[in-house]
């Protein structure tokens, strides 16, 4: 296993998440792409302000047995 | 779209050039050494992607900034917007519920006391009463007309009956209470008294004593003769002050008294035997003067009253032949305390039939005191006024307040508000190059004055961040500035825009915008120049004058559209 193969690694799941794409591996689990829509949030100084969206990658381990 | 395990090696064999077989020994090694790291409850990190930790038998994943950062690339240059202040106001208008106040005030009114309870409960009352007062009114209506034929023998009222009803109606009687109570009381009765005395009644009542009556009679004329030289000038000094009513009136109460009080026992015997002595003997002038003499020794007041006294003495004289009639009327009349004395004097005149009239004299007591209770009347009506003034303001304030009437104060502002902060979404009317792409905005498009073609034409923008138009169409001149569909319109990009994709290779980034140039969107391919990722190709759809606008317009896209967009100014 060498240095490569792991930013290969990061990079494929990097974008297939960012295409929305889950991605399914093997005795691991599963990565895929959450998105959080913008929102308006009020501030403690009363002023209102739109908050931008956000997407995350979420993981979900593979069920054993 | 779901990528499997060999697609993902077939990926890794793309991305790295390592060859397929070696992938798959080095994902089969990495997964193990991930699972052996959990179940030595350590953590694995992969460097620039994330942490693999273990709490229990769960495997987290917490992702590297580097890699959050990469995944949200397309968001970069995305901060955080303050709302305008309409917007804020347009956002919170719906929350503000005009009616709260109204609904508190409701609430306040239901929970308080009820204003009517205690008119209904005045009404009730005075209906009552008034019911009360149309039955004694009708009953006393019909007592006056059944006892129209017997007013003259029943007198209405306890206290203002005897004097009244004695001086109007019972001349006749009083002639004769004062003919049969003594002859001495006033001469020119006597002649009445006398003619009366005739009546057959009077014969029988009174029987042998005729004679004696007669006898007396002459001496009360010589007596009367004297009490005129004595005590006439008394009697007309007396007379003017105190008027004939009232004299009648102590004439009814002190006579009765003594007609039918203690004082008779007293008298009885001196009486009698005075009354004997003037009877039998020639000194009964000087008897009566000495009583006389007695009298005007007195005070002028008891002068008259003991005149009186001396004529309760006369008729005393005889045998009276309503001692045992008048102590039962009296036996009766003192159960009926002081209002029975006065029926006793039509007792004297009317005789027995009287006491069985008592009853009914009842019922015109009544109605006196009643009437007066018919000037209360206006109370209830002045109520149903007030009620009436009340139901009316009310009801005005609150077709007021309903902005159903306008009215300065009262009709809330609010609703004024609502008119002027919520204008009319301004987004141009679709033009639809492809008529398969359902109109999105049909509704929310209303022309808003859209300008001029010259004057697009003048508008030059200088932008840091220039959409690329990929289009040589021209603007159509119908065709709004703001839109969700159409053809780009440069003069439009100081407006919003929504952006579906941020891509950092170009190529993909203009397929995208073709392809929604064919569904009929203005598509709008934007470059974003960032440091640690180069350039990043925005793609975006529709050109809207505010955010408000284009968060309108973002709730009519495409489901496939919604998962993941931003809006953001077209120009930065």
């Amino acid at each position: 296993m060498t240095k490569d193969f792991l930013k290969a690694f990061g990079i494929v799941i990097r974008d297939q998440v960012i295409m929305k794409n889950t991605i399914e591996i093997e005795n691991l689990g599963t990565f895929k792409s959450v998105h959080y829509n913008q929102k308006q949030e009020k501030r403690a100084d009363g002023t209102t302000v739109m908050k931008p969206p956000r997407d995350t990658i979420e993981f979900k381990a593979e069920q054993k047995g | 779209m779901h990528i499997d395990h060999n697609q993902f090696l077939e990926l890794l064999t793309e991305t790295s050039g390592i060859e397929p077989e070696n992938v798959e020994k080095y994902i089969v090694e990495l997964t193990n050494e991930i699972n052996q790291a959990i179940k030595d409850g350590e953590a694995y990190e992969i460097d620039g992607f994330g942490i693999f930790s273990g709490i229990g038998n769960r495997i987290l994943f917490i992702p590297s900034k580097e890699l959050e950062t990469e995944i949200n690339f397309k968001y970069v240059g995305m901060e955080p917007i303050v709302l305008e202040e309409e917007q804020i106001k347009k956002e919170e208008v719906p929350e503000d519920n005009p009616f709260s106040d109204l609904q508190e005030l409701e609430s306040e009114t239901e929970s308080s006391r009820d204003p009517f309870a205690g008119l209904v409960e005045d009404f009730e009352d005075d209906s009552l009463e008034e019911d009360d007062r149309e039955e004694s009114l009708i009953f006393g209506v019909e007592s006056t007309k059944s006892f129209d034929g017997e007013e003259e023998e029943f007198k209405p009222g306890p206290e203002e009956w005897g004097i009244e009803a004695h001086k109007e109606d019972d001349k006749g009687a009083n002639k004769l209470l004062s003919s049969l109570m003594g002859e001495e009381f006033s001469e020119p009765d006597s002649e009445v008294s006398d003619e009366k005395m005739d009546e057959p009644e009077d014969d029988d009542i009174f029987g042998e004593d005729d004679e004696g009556t007669e006898k007396s009679e002459n001496d009360s004329e010589e007596s009367g003769s004297d009490l005129d030289d004595e005590s006439s000038g008394l009697i007309a000094e007396e007379a003017p002050q105190i008027p004939a009513t009232e004299m009648e009136a102590v004439l009814i109460d002190e006579d009765l008294t003594d007609v039918f009080g203690e004082e008779d026992e007293l008298d009885e015997e001196f009486d009698l035997d005075s009354f004997q002595e003037s009877e039998s003997d020639d000194s009964e002038d000087e008897t009566v003067n000495e009583v006389l003499n007695e009298l005007i020794s007195e005070d002028e007041e008891r002068v008259f009253e003991d005149k009186v006294e001396a004529e309760d003495i006369d008729l005393e004289d005889f045998d009276d032949p309503f001692l045992d009639l008048e102590e039962d009327i009296s036996n009766e009349t003192e159960e009926d305390e002081t209002e029975d004395i006065v029926p006793v004097i039509t007792n004297i005149s009317s005789g027995i039939e009287s006491t069985k009239k008592e009853k009914p004299k009842t019922k015109p007591k009544e109605e006196k005191p009643e009437t007066p209770k018919k000037e209360p009347q206006p109370a209830p009506v002045w109520l149903w006024i007030v009620l009436a003034l009340v139901l009316v303001t009310g009801s005005t304030v609150g077709l007021g307040y309903f902005s159903i009437i306008n009215i300065p104060g009262i009709t809330p502002q609010v609703a004024t508000n609502i008119t002027v902060v919520t204008p009319p979404p301004v987004i141009p009317p679709v033009q639809v190059e492809n008529t398969e792409q359902p109109p999105v905005e049909q509704e929310s498009t209303n022309p808003v004055t859209p300008p001029p073609a010259q004057e697009q034409e003048e508008v030059t923008e200088v932008p840091v961040t220039v959409p690329v138009s990929n289009t040589s169409r021209e603007v159509p001149v119908d065709q709004n500035k703001y839109g969700m569909n159409g053809v780009v319109n440069e003069s439009a990009n100081d407006g919003y825009t929504i952006v579906l994709y941020s891509l950092s290779i170009e190529a993909n980034a203009f397929a995208k915008q073709q392809e929604l140039t064919a569904d009929g969107y203005r598509a709008l391919l934007t470059p974003v120049a960032s440091e640690r990722y180069g350039t990043l190709w925005r793609v975006s759809i529709g050109q809207f004058a505010s955010l408000t606008e284009a968060a309108i317009a973002s709730e009519s896209m495409d489901s496939k559209f919604k998962q993941s967009y931003f809006i953001k100014k077209i120009t930065n």
